[in-house]
């Protein structure tokens, strides 16, 4: 009896082992190759103008002229930033190229319903705001015309520079 | 004498089921698996404008000595906090596809199958990487995540 019983245990304990064993082979067979990549992207500030005009041409008729101001033109700024923005606006050029040396103050601009300002070659703010996507903006124009000074002619102006940048 | 001799038969008989039971997969399978960095660089006005970042045909590549299947997962649970800490920039924005195939699929932590195949020896696979960009919630950062891919037999 006690020989049968001694027997079985070492059987079990047979078992116990061989079955252990099998664990880690299958353990090594089923063992799951990887590798691992890093994934990494770098964002930046970035700030985007885009605007639908590059030549602005007024031609004031005497009406105008006898009022002191030309018609209004239209800018229209698409805007896009991942980031706070300011949009600037300023003046090349102190004067216009023409019959006579018409002052950049004859520009006038002005930005949703807040008023027309003279343009200067020191950048004045139009607009900021925070992160945007493809955000329209409008800027209005005008001339001052003077009967005593602006006498006929061609008149050209620079450049106007938009500028997007950090508050 | 008899009987010692069928418990041994019994033993090998029930270490060969366990072995059936547990798997069917050859023992000592040979396999290794190597991905490169996934680097997209740098993210910028063309990158935003296009709405992502597109990095086509990173190698994988294979070897084995059974079938094999392929997954891919990321160990983090999203790609990381802006340099401000306003927005934390999710997994699934960053997307993959074999390279030979159409559907994007989001990254997750949860193990997803890229391919398997009965082919023996080695061998490579082309994928595309994919991150989503968007003006209003991107802020500027470095976002990262470790990325794992994983073989096993089939």
């Amino acid at each position: 009896m006690r020989r049968k019983i001694d027997a079985t245990a070492r059987f079990m304990a047979r078992l116990i082992v061989a079955t252990i064993f099998l664990l880690l082979l299958t353990r090594s067979a089923f063992a799951v190759p990887d590798d691992q990549s890093g994934f990494s992207i770098i964002i930046e500030d970035v700030r985007t103008l885009s605007l639908d005009s590059e030549i602005t041409y007024f031609a004031p008729d005497v009406m105008q002229i006898l009022s002191g101001w030309t018609g209004e033109q239209v800018w229209t700024t698409t805007i896009n930033a991942n980031v706070d923005w300011v949009l600037t606006i300023r003046g090349t050029e102190a004067f216009w190229d023409g019959p006579w040396q018409k002052p950049v103050g004859d520009i006038w601009w002005e930005y949703n319903g807040g008023g027309f300002v003279p343009l200067d070659t020191e950048p004045a703010e139009v607009c900021s705001a925070g992160p945007s996507d493809h955000q329209v903006h409008q800027i209005r124009f005008r001339l001052a015309v003077d009967l005593l000074k602006d006498i006929p002619g061609d008149y050209y102006y620079g450049y106007l520079v938009l500028e997007l940048a950090a508050p | 004498m008899r009987s010692g001799l069928l418990r041994n038969i019994i033993l090998v008989l029930l270490v060969m089921t366990a072995g059936m039971m547990l798997g069917s997969a050859p023992a000592f399978a040979d396999q290794m698996i190597t991905a490169g960095d996934l680097s997209l660089g740098i993210a910028g006005e063309e990158e935003f404008l296009a709405g992502y970042v597109l990095v086509p045909r990173l190698p994988v590549f294979w070897e084995s000595d059974t079938p094999w299947t392929l997954s891919v997962s990321s160990l983090d649970p999203d790609l990381g906090v802006s340099n401000d800490a306003s927005f934390v920039k999710p997994l699934g924005d960053l997307l993959w596809r074999l390279s030979d195939e159409e559907v994007w699929r989001p990254m997750s932590q949860d193990p997803q199958e890229l391919t398997w195949s009965f082919e023996m020896g080695a061998g490579v696979i082309y994928i595309d990487v994919l991150v989503r960009l968007d003006w209003l919630s991107d802020a500027p950062g470095i976002y990262r995540a470790d990325i794992v891919f994983s073989m096993a037999p089939l």
